[in-house]
């Protein structure tokens, strides 16, 4: 379950009475950079009953220019404080010299690009002294200069980095919608890498427009997206955390609840029909 | 076709989403779409999204005062001549008040740009380290257990606690637009305002102080000892209220830290 504010009190109240709403908690990394305050407190708190993931926003790995030494030290000093689980980041850029415009932008899917992406990943790591995970992005624009598919990129960053990949399937389903890209090859790339690969699923729900499907996190996970993730889960090895996001219009916990429930029964279908198969 | 390096193609694509007019320049980078326009058009209103929903969060008394529209317009111009120097969003918007000064529409309204001091000076505050207070009650206890003389008493601020003035009563401003607010817009802006911003159980107050409790704290800020701080309050106010206010300053968790200049030998 993605941790956001309005759910705070849900969180610290349960946390005090009952069994635990969800199973784990993720943020976004960058709203607890802190060096103390009342957001930093409710995740120190709520970090001795549940499991904490790290989701960073801010990063931009791929940004040629104006990428930060420093953001990776304050990125240091919150997995001190938090001993997260999970650490990940996205495949997209963020910054150009002198200016951050602080969105996920889509990365041109470049040699050069993935060059510096594996550079960078590997400095991250080293500096964190752990793995870390990468996420595919939703995208409303693919580059002429592209080289290879995004699926084709992060297989050779798992390749040369050792680093994991979050599979975001909503994200795969918006940009096989956006640009006709296959959803279920990128899906058989990704379970193609070795066990272990895979170290986080997201499932989100999307906004439909005229233009193209926008990833605005703002409603349920839509059907499609439930079915490639019952595919998903087919080819993965078992146990690999899933997250549910939402991120705007943030409804009451048990609608988040109710679609957390979703998934998981997903999860358990599929234990059992391998078990069987077996 | 023209090939452009990484960091080409991401200046270019800045550079669409800052300038509408360089798109065009820009659409030879991506695949062809009927919507291509539309598409990079999203981006470029997530940019703006972006930049109001953080000003926004920093910056809620202002955005009551200027109503929605305006401020959206004047997040955008922001936006575009203060670049945000983070992937940290809770730390765009710090040069507001100053950006505010020079926008000629705000003349007839000067105390925008100081009403947007204080409420960045909530904003740092609420985001400030922790720290330990300490209690009037233990700066007591010491004073009697070891003698000292509380004249010479120097205290350290906490992280989240800070000093403010205005030559607007943006304080009384600030306080009408609080969520249950009982005071009211101030009859007549005119009046200097001083106030303390200290944070105390998570929560970020804004205490109104006389200027002369304003002069007393800001030496004492500044490194001075308690008697010469209080001497200047007194300057400025006969009649200060030296309990009153030492009760207060120190219930607000305005200090985490006192010695007496001996301490340091």
């Amino acid at each position: 379950m993605g941790l956001r504010t309005p759910h705070y009190r849900d969180f610290l109240h349960a946390s005090a009475t009952e069994p635990a709403p969800a199973d784990w908690l993720e943020v976004h990394s960058e709203n607890y950079f802190s060096d103390g305050g009342y957001d930093l407190h409710v995740l120190q708190t709520l970090r001795r009953d549940y499991p904490v993931s790290l989701h960073g926003v801010g990063m931009g790995l791929g940004s040629a220019q104006g990428f930060s030494e420093r953001h990776i030290a304050r990125l240091q000093r919150l997995i001190e404080r938090t001993e997260p689980a999970l650490v990940s980041e996205h495949l997209c850029w963020g910054a150009i010299a002198g200016r951050h415009l602080n969105d996920l932008l889509p990365l041109p899917l470049m040699q050069s690009a993935l060059d510096l992406v594996v550079q960078r990943v590997d400095e991250l790591q080293s500096r964190l002294q752990r793995q870390v995970l990468i996420e595919n992005v939703s995208t409303y624009l693919r580059f002429v200069q592209d080289d290879m598919s995004e699926a084709e990129f992060l297989a050779a960053l798992v390749k040369r980095t050792g680093c994991g990949i979050l599979m975001d399937i909503n994200n795969l389903y918006v940009n096989q919608h956006n640009h006709r890209e296959d959803a279920q090859q990128a899906l058989s790339i990704m379970a193609g890498l070795p066990v272990g690969a895979i170290g986080e699923i997201h499932l989100a729900g999307h906004l439909q427009t005229d233009i193209c499907l926008v990833d605005d996190h703002g409603s349920q996970v839509a059907d499609p997206v439930w079915e490639l993730f019952r595919q998903a889960v087919q080819t993965l090895p078992a146990g690999i955390p899933v997250l549910i996001e939402w991120d705007t219009a943030i409804p009451d916990l048990p609608v988040l609840l109710n679609e957390a429930h979703k998934a998981r029964e997903i999860l358990v279908a599929s234990t059992a029909q391998s078990r069987v198969a077996a | 076709m023209v090939s452009h390096t990484l960091a080409e193609i991401q200046e270019q694509f800045a550079h669409a989403l800052l300038q509408p007019s360089s798109a065009a320049q820009a659409a030879a980078l991506f695949n062809t779409h009927p919507y291509q326009d539309d598409r990079l058009a999203l981006y470029r209103g997530n940019l703006t999204a972006i930049w109001i929903s953080a000003l926004k969060n920093a910056y809620p008394v202002l955005h009551q005062l200027v109503g929605e529209e305006y401020f959206e317009q004047v997040a955008r111009a922001f936006g575009r001549a203060y670049p945000s120097e983070s992937g940290d969003l809770n730390q765009f918007g710090a040069k507001l008040p100053e950006f505010l000064k020079t926008i000629p529409d705000t003349v007839d309204y000067p105390y925008f740009s100081d009403v947007a001091a204080l409420e960045w000076q909530v904003h740092a505050s609420y985001y400030a380290a922790d720290a330990e207070v300490v209690s009037l009650h233990e700066v007591l206890q010491a004073i009697s257990a070891g003698g000292q003389d509380a004249q010479a008493m120097q205290l350290t601020f906490h992280p989240a606690a800070s000093l403010y003035h205005s030559a607007w009563d943006s304080v009384r401003i600030w306080y009408a637009h609080q969520l249950n607010s009982e005071s009211g817009f101030p009859d007549d802006v005119r009046n200097a305002s001083f106030a303390l911003v200290a944070r105390s159980e998570w929560l970020v107050e804004v205490q109104r102080i006389s200027k002369a409790g304003w002069l007393a704290l800001r030496a004492l800020q500044q490194g001075c000892n308690l008697g010469d701080a209080l001497e200047l309050a007194l300057e400025a106010d006969a009649d200060f209220a030296i309990n009153a206010s030492l009760q207060s300053w120190f219930s607000a968790g305005l200090f985490v830290q006192f010695r007496f200049p001996e301490d340091k030998l």
